[in-house]
Parts: structure tokens; sequence; C-alpha cells
């Protein structure tokens, strides 16, 4: 439950999986991606915790303080303007199974009475165990 | 159906003229005379969903969750505002005439005005009925301010010879007999709704705006607590003998709920998707909400248990009449099931009448 409304966060994973769309996999073999898109791969354009908006450094910060046990690995980028893609970081990786995924998103906004521009980026990476030292003593 | 022509003369000497139509039925069984409210129509007691409406499906599970579509900016917050949807429900003259019996059901003359020139229609209804029926047995059905219609008519007419065993039944539903208190608070009435109007006015206002209107108008303020005219009405008032009052009264505000569809926080959360949110609605329940249950207790037509937003069942009854009570609001005495099954129960019950 977040606030008034029920929220399955396992569900949604599950959601975002069953609709996820490999962009990469999609315009390298067997279209061309639409114009003015930047299109690259993570080995070609490494995403790291200092690409990500300041919001999102800090929600980012919040879990790892809650979850130490954790390590975030970023293996996706998706920025959209007015729901054009404008940026895509990816390659033929698919996304980790739902209980390793993490995505943060952040959306920000313009509107005068001229012009309205809605800006969507999503960071998807992949989580797992972090080792943490000192824990192994035998 | 048969018509029946009548004229009576109103206090101003115009002469106005109609005809009552009298539905096809058992001649052993009585003929019944369905009297609507005040500001009510011929559709109240025949088919209520065209006239008064508020036929809301309050108890309706709520739907499933619905797909919009995917968007390309999230999906926040309320998508939509709405009441329940009205549900399919049957008056009493398709139910009586279903059950055989002949009803005779009009539009009164000053509807939504004062009861002086109905109670002279209705008494040149009544005896034109008399002529063109002369062995019917005649039952009064009437809903709210009807009940007093037929109070006054019997009154004027307590010692005419020929009504004389005619009338065996006068069943009044949700009658304000000893008045309404909300006549009284109008103004409060009135402060309580703007207020309620602050969480989402069309809606409010959509839902019980005819309420705020009508406490107001000089029909309804006819029916006050303590008015002259109903002073007068109750003055050595008493049963016509051989008749078998029954009163009915309600104690269940409960209207409609205000819903809207919300989108689901899913909505709000960009997928690896182009365009990426894909927006999905669900309904909930609004703060306020079911609307007349969220009024202060001005009076007790408005409290849960106690009214059915315009009358109170402590005031829906006479000093001669059987009472009964039922969990109904005002308009669902025009349609529920379970009232309808009890006055035929009780129709039936005087089998020796009418065979």
């Amino acid at each position: 439950m977040i606030g008034n409304l029920a929220f399955d966060a396992h569900a949604f994973m599950e959601t975002f999986r069953r609709n996820y769309v490999n962009l990469h996999n999609l315009w390298t073999k067997g279209g061309q991606p639409p114009a003015g898109i930047r299109l690259s791969t993570p080995a070609e354009t490494p995403i790291t915790e200092g690409d990500l908006p300041v919001p999102l450094g800090r929600l980012l910060e919040d879990y790892r303080r809650t979850h130490p046990d954790r390590a975030v690995t970023f293996i996706k980028y998706l920025q959209t303007v007015d729901g054009a893609p404008t940026i895509v970081v990816e390659d033929e990786r698919g996304l980790p199974g739902e209980d390793e995924l993490l995505t943060m998103s952040q959306t920000v906004t313009i509107n005068t009475s001229e012009v309205a521009r809605v800006t969507t980026d999503l960071f998807v990476a992949q989580l797992s165990t972090r080792t943490v030292e000192g824990e192994h003593r035998g | 159906v048969a018509d029946v022509k009548y004229s009576f003369t109103d206090p101003d000497g115009q002469v106005i003229s109609g005809s009552v139509h009298v539905t096809e039925g058992d001649a052993s069984k009585p003929l019944i005379i369905l009297l609507h409210g005040d500001g009510g129509d011929i559709n109240d007691m025949s088919d209520p969903a065209t006239h008064p409406q508020n036929n809301y499906d309050y108890a309706a599970p709520f739907p499933a969750d619905k797909e919009i579509g995917w968007k390309w900016y999230p999906g926040i917050g309320p998508w939509s505002f709405l009441l329940d949807v009205m549900k399919p429900v049957t008056g009493w003259q398709p139910v009586l005439t279903g059950h055989g019996f002949r009803c005779a059901n009009y539009t009164q003359i000053d509807n939504s005005g004062l009861l002086a020139r109905p109670v002279l229609e209705l008494t040149a209804i009544v005896q034109a009925l008399l002529k063109a029926f002369p062995t019917a047995s005649l039952v009064f059905l009437a809903h709210s301010r009807g009940g007093l219609l037929v109070r006054k008519f019997i009154k004027d007419n307590q010692n005419d010879p020929t009504l004389a065993g005619r009338i065996s039944f006068i069943i009044t539903l949700h009658s304000p007999h000893q008045g309404s208190d909300l006549a009284n608070v109008a103004n409060a009435l009135d402060a309580a709704i703007t207020a309620l109007a602050t969480v989402n006015a069309t809606m409010v206002m959509a839902a019980f705006g005819w309420l705020a209107s009508i406490v107001h108008s000089p029909s309804f303020q006819e029916l006050a607590v303590g008015s002259p005219f109903l002073t007068t009405l109750s003055a050595g008032e008493t049963a016509m003998p051989g008749v078998a009052y029954h009163s009915f009264g309600g104690i269940s505000v409960r209207l409609t709920r205000l819903l809207s569809w919300f989108y689901t926080l899913g909505s709000a959360f960009p997928q690896w998707h182009l365009p990426p949110y894909d927006h999905w609605i669900t309904m909930v329940e609004l703060p306020g909400s079911p609307v007349l249950n969220s009024l202060p207790p001005l009076a007790p037509e408005i409290i849960q248990g106690q009214g059915d937003m315009l009358v109170a069942d402590g005031r829906a009854h006479l000093p001669f009449s059987i009472q009964h009570t039922n969990s109904l609001n005002h308009a669902e005495a025009l349609w529920d099931p379970s009232l309808q099954a009890q006055v035929l129960s009780l129709l039936g019950q005087s089998g020796g009448i009418w065979g």
C-alpha cells in the first residue's frame, strides 16, 4: 500500500519485464533507430552513479543504507522527451529477474503558454549480493 | 386501459378537466390509486428510473481496474469523478398490474405547489372512479407528500356517503405525517451542503443539489414540523371506519457513493517501453462518501438509522396506522422489491374482501 492505493511491487516488476522491449536489438539487428537518437552500449557509454540526477542519487543512497548487502550495477539507460527516445544505452542483454531488478526514474517537465515538454530518464540496474569485507572469517 | 374523465372547480372559480388512466386488471381485486410526492410526476409510481431517478446502485462492487493505454507522461492522481451508476428498478404500477391489480396513476396538479388544488383534484378523481367502477374497492398507495394528500382528502370527505365501505386500505410510504424538520433547518442544511461541496462541488451538487433546493420550496415548507397546514390537518383527525391504515417509514440516508477513477501507482512508473507509461485506473471511494451520511446531524431526517433523507421514521406514522420501518431511503420506497412484497402481502391478506 502506498498512500491509499494498493501496490504490488513484485507484480509490477513482473509487468515491467513482460512489457520490456530490447531497443538495442530492435534497432541494430532488424531496423534503424529513429532519427536523432543517441544509441550506444554500456561498454561504450558506462552508466555510473555520477550520471544519476541528484534526487535519484539520494534515493540510491537511501536504498544502499537499508540494503547494505546488495550491489547495484547499472546496465541500461533510456531518456524520452515527449515520449520519443533521445538517448538509449543498452546492449543485447535482457533484463535481470524480477528479484534482481532495480529501476530508477525521474520525470521533469516545463510548461508555458507556448512550450510543454516532458522528459523522463529511466535507469535499469542489476542487483547482486555484495560480499562485505570481513564477513568470511573461516 | 380505461380513461376516466373528471373535472373540478378550483378556489379561483376555474373549471379544470382531465382524465386519469386506469390499467386493466382483475375486477375482483381492488383498484389502487397511486399518489406521488412533492415535485413528483406520474413516473414516480410507474417508472422511477425516469423520475425521480436517484436509483443509484450504491452497493455495486467496484469494477476491475481498466487499462487506458501507453502514454508518454506519468499517470498520477484522479482520472475522473463519478457517482454510482443507476440500476434498473421496477415501480409500483408495473408490479401491481403484474399481480392483477388495476391502477390509477396520474401527475397531480400543482405537483410542486401547495396541496389545496391537488386535494380538489383527487376528490374529483375518486368520485369519477367510484362511478366508473361501481363495485371496486379502493386502495390508496401514497408516496411521501401523497400521504398527506390522501389524509386531507379523507378528512374533507369523511362523511361522504359515497365513500362508505369503498376504501379498504390507505398505505403511505415515507410520508411526513408529523412534518419534516428539514424544512425547519433549511438554511443550516444549505450551509452543510455547501461545506461538503468543497470536496467536489460538481459531484456533491449532482448527488443532492435537489435536496438543497427542495427544502426551500413553498410546498416543502407546507410540510414543516408544526406548520399551520399540518396542525389543521391533524386537529380532530380520526381514521375512516373500515379502512386499514399502514404507514411505512425509512431509516437509510445512503444515496450514492462519491467515486473516482484513480491512476494506479504503476501508472506513475516508467517502463522500458515506448512510450514508457502504461496507464491503468482503479476505482476508489472518496472522502466524504457516501454523501448524505457525511452531513452533520442537523435533523433526524438525514441521520442514518433515523431518517430516509427527507422524512424521519418517527414522523412517518399516524396514531391510527399500523407502523412499518425499513432500511430504505426516500427514493427507494418507489421501487424496493422487499417493500413491494410487504405491501403485496398486506393486500393479499385481505382475501376475504376480493377473493
